[in-house]
Order: C-alpha cells, then sequence, then structure tokens
C-alpha cells in the first residue's frame, strides 16, 4: 500500500525533521512512512494529515 | 492511551516503541525454549546440577543482551542523525557518555575492593574496565553507524 505523505510534506515545504518535530516522533519515523516500510498507528496518521492540512484519504487512499 | 505500566520504560516514538515490545517479545519466548532446555539437561543428565538462580541469571543476562543487540542492530537508536555535523556531534557525546561510565564502573569497583565486598586484584579490576569501556563503545559506535546509515536511505 502506497502512501502520499512525501508528496504532501514537499508541498508544505516541510521537511522530515520539520513533520517529525510537529507530530512528536523521530525523523527516522517519518522516513519509513513515506517508504512505506512502516505503518502508523490511526493516532500518528490523524496527526501527520493534521499537520499537513489534508485528510486521511489523501494521504493514504488509493483509487 | 497507555494500557500497560511498561510503557513507562519505552520511547515515545511509535516506531522505536512498537520495536522494542517485538525485541521483548522475542526475548520471552526465547526465556520459555531456554528455560525448557535448563530443565531437560537437569533431568536427562546427572552431572548437570547447575544451582537454579545461577541458571536464571545466566538466561536473565542472556536475554538482555539479546534485547540490546537487537536494538543497536536495527539502528534505531540515533532516529534523528542523517548529516556529517550531526554525526560529528553524537559521535563526540556518545565517546563522553561511555567515558563517563567508564570512569564510574571503575569507580564502583575500587569502592567494593576496598571496603572487601569482593576480593579481585587491581589487574582484574583495570581489566574489566576496559573490557566494558572498550565493548559499549563499540556497541555505541556500531549502532551510529547503522543508525545513519539507515537514516540516510529513508532522507
Amino acid at each position: 500500500m502506497g502512501n502520499r505523505v512525501k508528496e504532501y510534506r514537499v508541498e508544505k515545504n516541510y521537511t522530515q525533521t520539520d513533520l517529525a518535530v510537529a507530530i512528536g516522533v523521530t525523523r527516522q519515523t517519518i522516513g519509513l512512512i513515506e517508504a512505506n516500510k512502516y505503518n502508523p498507528s490511526l493516532k500518528l496518521c490523524i496527526a501527520i494529515a493534521r499537520v499537513l492540512d489534508v485528510t486521511l484519504n489523501d494521504l493514504f487512499w488509493e483509487e | 492511551m497507555k494500557k500497560s505500566w511498561v510503557t513507562l520504560f519505552l520511547p515515545n516514538d511509535e516506531y522505536k516503541e512498537r520495536q522494542l515490545l517485538y525485541f521483548i517479545a522475542e526475548a520471552f519466548v526465547l526465556f520459555i525454549g531456554l528455560l525448557g532446555v535448563a530443565g531437560l539437561l537437569n533431568k536427562t543428565f546427572s552431572t548437570f546440577h547447575a544451582e537454579s538462580l545461577f541458571i536464571l541469571l545466566i538466561i536473565a543476562v542472556t536475554l538482555s543482551l539479546y534485547v540490546w543487540i537487537r536494538y543497536i542492530v536495527s539502528g534505531m537508536e540515533y532516529a534523528n542523525v542523517v548529516e556529517k555535523s550531526e554525526y560529528k556531534i553524537e559521535l563526540r557525546k556518545l565517546i563522553g557518555s561511555t567515558s563517563k561510565f567508564a570512569v564510574l564502573f571503575a569507580g564502583v569497583a575500587i569502592a567494593l575492593k576496598l571496603t572487601g565486598v569482593v576480593d579481585y586484584s587491581w589487574m582484574d579490576l583495570l581489566g574489566m574496565t576496559l573490557l566494558s569501556y572498550g565493548l559499549l563503545l563499540v556497541a555505541q559506535f556500531v549502532s551510529l553507524q547503522r543508525s545513519v546509515r539507515k537514516n540516510r536511505e529513508l532522507s
């Protein structure tokens, strides 16, 4: 399953570190999520969506 | 939402927390297996009569080492280190903290010797201190190297 976290992060001009600090995780965790090597909890998904100001569908739903 | 007291001992980062729980669960499964093997050895061989406490101590140390080595090899300890400048800062911190540990270790060992609690030679004391310092330094260095490599791959 893919996701569009990196795409929206770059669009908002956030670095991995910016996003990590904003949601209280490490930079490595953001990298793992973007590379589809870690499935975040719903709580973390919502935190990412809020910071990037998008919906969960935008980030994680595949057409 | 924290449901267990064990979360007090776990990192705040979700990925690290989950991975550590896996490592601890693996160690628990190994614990059951090792206890079974120790029990079988006790039953099967009349020459194998190790003290129960000694066996438990060996197993506890082995499992702690297992979790520690898995943590080091996983490359998640230094999860925010990517750039060379960050690497150099962490390396300096690592050498400093490991050296502090060695001084503390030697201090406790000397105190135990001087108060007569233990009776090992000064050479033994020096050897133990240097060995633990060396092992910890190598382990932390490997952890840093693996973390940086993993972080760079994910950047």
